[in-house]
C-alpha cells in the first residue's frame, strides 16, 4: 500500500477516535447560553447559541478559514439527536446545520464576490469521568470559495478524577483529515492539548505537530 | 419597657425575610446533608451537567437550593418552607436538564422510589 494510502487509512482511524471541539457539546440545557471560541493552524472560529430545549440550540457562527482566506458568517442550528445516559457514561449524537454568508479576506484586487455557504455536519462523543472520546465530521459549501469536508477524532483521559467545582484536567490527542486542505501538510495531522474545566468554563491549549498552537474556550451562562 | 419592645418588634421584623432567604445560599456540605429530597442520576460525567441541574432546579418556586456530587452521582435539593416536588415533576425536570433518574428519596418519609430507564 502506498504512503498515502496508509496517510489516508491512519486519518482515518484518528477521526473514528475523537471530536472537533468547537462541534463538542452544542446543545446545553433549556434557556442557557454558550460560547465557543475555537483558534488552531486552520481556523479562528466563535460560536454562541441559545438552547431553546433539551434537544435544539441556534446560534451565531464566525469562521475564518486560513487555507482560503475567508470569512463565514451565519446562524448554526444544532441538534441533540441521542442521547445515552448511564450509570458512569454518557454518550450523545448531534447533527447541525449553518447557513450564512462567505466573505473574501484577500486584498480588494484579489477578492472575489460574496456567496452564500452551507454547512452540514454530525459529531458523537462517549465519555466518563476518566475517558473520552468522540468524532465529527463536516462538509462545507461555500459556493466559489470551494467545497470541502473535514473530520476530527479526539482521545482523552483525565489524570485525576475531580469532584464539582474543582479543577478538571484532561491530557487529550486530536486527529484531524481535511482531505481538500490546499496544504499538504495539513491535510492529516494530530494536535496534543491539556484540557481545563472549572465550572462553567473550559479551556483547552495544545500545539500541533507543526508546532502551530491551538487554544478554546468554552463558557456556559 | 416601651423602647425593649420595640427593639424586639424590630429585630423580629427584619430577621423575618432573612430566615425565609436563609436556605438560598447554604454550602454544598449543608444541602448534601440537610437535603429534602435526594435524587439518583445517570450521565453525571462533569461539571457542566451539575450546573444544568442547579440552574434547571433552582428555577422551580420550591426549590431553595442544591447541590449535585458527582462522586455519588446525586443531586441534593433543599426546599422553601412548607414546600415539596412530586416525584414526577423531579424526574421530568432531571429529563429536562438532559438527564435521567436512577433513584428518589424523601427524606420525610423515607420512601424509596426506583425508577427504571
Amino acid at each position: 500500500m502506498s504512503n498515502a494510502g496508509l496517510k489516508y487509512i491512519g486519518g482515518l482511524a484518528l477521526c473514528l477516535l475523537g471530536a472537533s471541539f468547537a462541534e463538542a457539546r452544542p446543545v446545553s440545557y433549556p434557556d442557557a447560553w454558550t460560547l465557543m471560541i475555537k483558534n488552531d493552524a486552520d481556523q479562528n472560529s466563535l460560536h454562541a447559541h441559545y438552547t431553546l430545549d433539551t434537544k435544539h440550540s441556534l446560534g451565531l457562527r464566525l469562521l475564518y478559514d486560513r487555507d482560503r482566506d475567508f470569512v463565514f458568517t451565519g446562524l448554526q442550528a444544532n441538534r441533540l439527536l441521542k442521547r445515552w445516559n448511564k450509570r458512569d457514561s454518557q454518550a450523545n449524537l448531534y447533527g447541525r446545520v449553518a447557513v450564512g454568508v462567505v466573505n473574501d479576506e484577500k486584498p480588494s484586487s484579489l477578492a472575489q464576490d460574496d456567496d452564500e455557504a452551507l454547512m452540514i455536519g454530525v459529531s458523537g462523543d462517549w465519555e466518563t469521568r476518566r475517558y473520552f472520546v468522540s468524532a465529527a465530521a463536516e462538509h462545507w459549501d461555500n459556493g466559489r470559495f470551494d467545497e470541502y469536508s473535514s473530520y476530527h477524532g479526539r482521545l482523552g483521559v483525565a489524570p485525576y478524577v475531580a469532584n464539582t467545582g474543582a479543577l478538571h484536567t484532561w491530557i487529550m490527542i486530536e486527529g484531524h483529515h481535511r482531505p481538500e486542505s490546499r496544504r499538504n501538510e495539513d491535510k492529516l495531522g494530530a494536535t496534543a492539548l491539556l484540557r481545563f474545566f472549572k465550572g462553567p468554563s473550559l479551556l483547552e491549549v495544545g500545539v500541533d505537530d507543526q508546532g502551530e498552537p491551538l487554544l478554546n474556550y468554552v463558557h456556559r451562562f | 419597657m416601651k423602647l425593649t419592645s420595640l427593639l424586639i418588634a424590630t429585630t423580629l421584623a427584619l430577621s423575618a425575610p432573612v430566615a425565609s432567604h436563609a436556605k438560598d445560599n447554604l454550602e454544598p456540605a449543608v444541602i448534601m446533608q440537610t437535603a429534602d429530597t435526594k435524587v439518583g442520576l445517570n450521565g453525571l460525567v462533569c461539571d457542566f451537567c451539575s450546573i444544568a441541574l442547579n440552574k434547571t432546579f433552582k428555577k422551580n418556586e420550591a426549590v431553595a437550593a442544591t447541590h449535585v456530587d458527582l462522586d455519588t452521582k446525586e443531586l441534593s435539593i433543599v426546599f422553601k418552607d412548607g414546600q415539596s416536588l412530586d416525584d414526577e415533576t423531579i424526574t421530568k425536570l432531571v429529563k429536562k436538564a438532559g438527564y435521567s433518574v436512577t433513584e428518589i428519596t424523601h427524606k420525610a418519609d423515607l420512601k424509596v422510589e426506583t425508577k427504571v430507564e
